[in-house]
């Protein structure tokens, strides 16, 4: 599990977790996750899932296939065909 | 499009979208790649209602977002809305083709009308083929709310518009007439010590209340702390320097009118009148602590009628009340530019530095009418409809939430046991209280009663109704009216005199034909006993003379005299009587 709060600093934090490398991805394979956000509403962080089919490096990562703003309290899960993307 | 049979990495970023602050968290669990089947939708988010809703709003259309997770097209996928709570609502809907991969958010139908309380909401798909249906369904719940009235850890809030709540208070702005000023353009004028600066400090301001208490969370107070950042302290905490604001903060036991970062630089070109914060105490029954013109600090950018003008009326009361104090808010308006147009324009365009309002006890119980960072979990708004001005009243009791405006002249007639059937007259205050209990005070004076038992008092926030009518005196029993008494809202008399059933408990004596006030109750702590006979006796040793409490006859000395009174009522173990 992934938690994270002030973790990078007080402002202007910018933090990723990346994957070990999946590979050979096929047409009906699915990325699942869940996540929660709290408090709703307070703070304007923001969180995106991308894809690389390069390196593990943040400029290769140039696919975004999620993101989301001020989630609400509660767990959304989130799952879609890579694929697709 | 990720090619089939790509290696990838896929990462996770959470970053902080405004550059400003970083205060959420996520969490993040679950992660796999599964195999996709044919047949298979998902519920991914409900969208809306989310958070709180703050009404009064139109008619909602709730919205929430399915996915095909599966690897085949879908047509006419059922897919349902419900909510639960002091409000139901029911809707389904069909999608009527979704492609794999593709998400599609459903609004339903707009005939959501909710009012205050908690929600659940249940959403799911009913994709009859559906392979995996433990993605089909999300819950979430989420808030109704009136920003205008509220109750948190027992505290209770209401502004001059909640129309729906028990109680709301009038706008009425005190006369700062007489007040002491701390600052005035910048220029510290206190002789009260101040910690910090002029831009971030506060001010240590004690033997101000005349013997009376600020209560909050069941604690007395005998100090306050003024803050140039909004904040009224009653313990000294160094955190009361702070600029900024928090709804995770430790300063307290405090109220925070208008916490935000402020200075009191002179108001620039454009700007009315000076920039200050003052103080006075109203007929020993309020503090008022007004802010006049203070200046939105904004990244050290001088900006013309960036200023505000607000306003803290906090109650003070008896060490022996059981009660907590009220405190009212007043933010004033732009007329004569109280509040500048360049405020209310940050205001109305969220672009004001952050700020919060609310209040905190000793022991952490907090409520909050607003935060604004500048987002707003609680939404209280700053001005009323069209930046008109506002009043925001906190208290324990959600129905005497009731500060009022009026005007009314009350005559009394009383007589003080050692004082007046010997001609010598002296200061009294008098609350007129609410019939029922707690007998919440609804306004008070303080007047000069002669040596006949005269007094006239000017009460500025009455309204037409009954009160009971509570005297206090430095030295003599506090003494309640036998009833209620009746005011016209202009005008009110009351004469205790006539008998000592004029006195709750008809507790007064008979002195030269008058009903009087039991003299003697020194240390005000509502019993004349030993410790008060003690402080007079320590004073009569001291030959002490003057304005002091323990002069209970008022002839400017202290001496065997006046121990007499109090001996002979402690003898006879003289108390206050009252509902």
């Amino acid at each position: 599990m992934l938690y994270t709060w002030t973790t990078g600093g007080a402002v202007g934090n910018d933090q990723w977790l990346i994957t070990p490398q999946l590979t050979n991805m096929q047409s009906n394979e699915v990325l699942n996750f869940s996540l929660r956000y709290w408090p709703p509403g307070t703070y304007r962080d923001s969180i995106e899932v991308l894809i690389s089919t390069n390196t593990p490096t943040i400029p290769d990562f140039t696919t975004l296939v999620f993101r989301k703003n001020f989630l609400p309290a509660s767990l959304i899960q989130v799952g879609f065909l890579i694929h697709s993307q | 499009m990720v090619p089939n049979g790509s290696n990838i990495y896929v990462a996770f970023r959470e970053f902080v979208a405004d550059n400003l602050n970083d205060g959420a968290s996520f969490s993040l669990d679950l992660v796999e790649v599964t195999t996709g089947s044919p047949n298979d939708i998902a519920t991914i988010s409900v969208d809306k209602p989310s958070g709180s809703v703050v009404l009064p709003t139109p008619l909602i259309a709730p919205k929430a977002s399915f996915r095909n997770v599966g690897t085949a097209a879908q047509t006419n996928v059922p897919v349902t809305y419900n909510i639960s709570g002091p409000v139901n609502y029911s809707n389904n809907k069909t999608i009527a083709s979704i492609a794999p991969g593709a998400t599609v958010q459903v609004t339903f139908d707009s005939t959501f009308n909710p009012t205050v309380g908690t929600y659940n909401t249940t959403v799911y798909c009913s994709l009859g083929s559906d392979v995996d249906r433990s993605n089909d369904t999300l819950r979430t719940t989420f808030n109704a709310v009136d920003p205008s009235y509220g109750t948190q850890n027992g505290i209770s809030f209401a502004n001059n518009f909640a129309d729906n709540a028990p109680s709301k208070p009038a706008f009425c702005w005190k006369d700062t007439t007489g007040s002491t000023s701390l600052v005035v353009n910048n220029i510290n004028v206190s002789s009260a010590p101040l910690t910090g600066t002029l831009d971030d400090g506060y001010w240590r301001v004690g033997n101000a209340l005349n013997g009376k208490k600020i209560k909050m969370g069941g604690v007395s107070y005998d100090s306050f702390f003024v803050a140039t950042n909004g904040m009224i302290g009653f313990a000294n905490n160094t955190g009361l320097t702070s600029f900024s604001p928090s709804l995770v903060s430790t300063i307290r036991p405090a109220i925070y009118p208008l916490w935000q970062d402020f200075d009191f630089r002179p108001p620039t070109t454009g700007g009315v009148g000076s920039s200050r914060i003052s103080y006075k105490v109203i007929s020993d029954f309020q503090l008022v602590v007004t802010y006049d013109r203070a200046q939105e600090w904004n990244n050290a950018v001088v900006d013309t009628n960036d200023h505000v003008s607000f306003q803290v009326v906090i109650e003070l009361l008896q060490a022996t009340d059981p009660s907590n104090s009220r405190m009212l808010v007043q933010i004033a308006d732009g007329t004569n530019g109280n509040t500048g147009s360049k405020y209310l324009q940050y205001y109305n365009t969220d672009f004001l530095g952050a700020h919060v309002m609310g209040m905190q006890t000793a022991a952490g119980d907090a409520a909050y009418y607003r935060a604004a960072y500048p987002l707003s979990t609680y939404p209280g708004p700053l001005f009323g409809p069209g930046n008109t001005n506002l009043a925001v009243q906190y208290g324990n009791n959600a129905n005497i939430l009731n500060h009022a405006c009026g005007g009314m002249q009350m005559n009394l007639t009383a007589s003080i046991e050692a004082m007046t059937p010997f001609g010598v007259g002296d200061t009294v205050t008098v609350l007129l209280r609410s019939t029922s209990s707690p007998y919440e005070i609804r306004d008070g004076a303080k007047g000069y009663m002669n040596g006949s038992g005269s007094a006239t008092l000017n009460f500025f926030k009455t309204v037409t109704g009954s009160y009971f009518v509570s005297v206090y005196h430095r030295n003599a029993l506090e003494t309640w009216s036998a009833g209620g008494v009746a005011s016209s809202g202009l005008t009110s008399s009351y004469d205790f005199t006539t008998s000592v059933g004029q006195a709750f408990g008809s507790n007064m004596v008979v002195v030269s034909g008058e009903a009087s006030f039991y003299s003697g109750d020194v240390n005000q702590d509502g019993v004349i006993d030993l410790s008060d006979g003690s402080d007079v006796d320590n004073d009569a040793f001291n030959f002490v003379s003057g304005y002091v409490n323990t002069d209970v006859n008022g002839d400017g000395v202290v001496d065997l005299t006046d121990a007499a009174y109090v001996d002979n009522n402690a003898l006879n173990f003289v108390g206050v009587v009252k509902p």
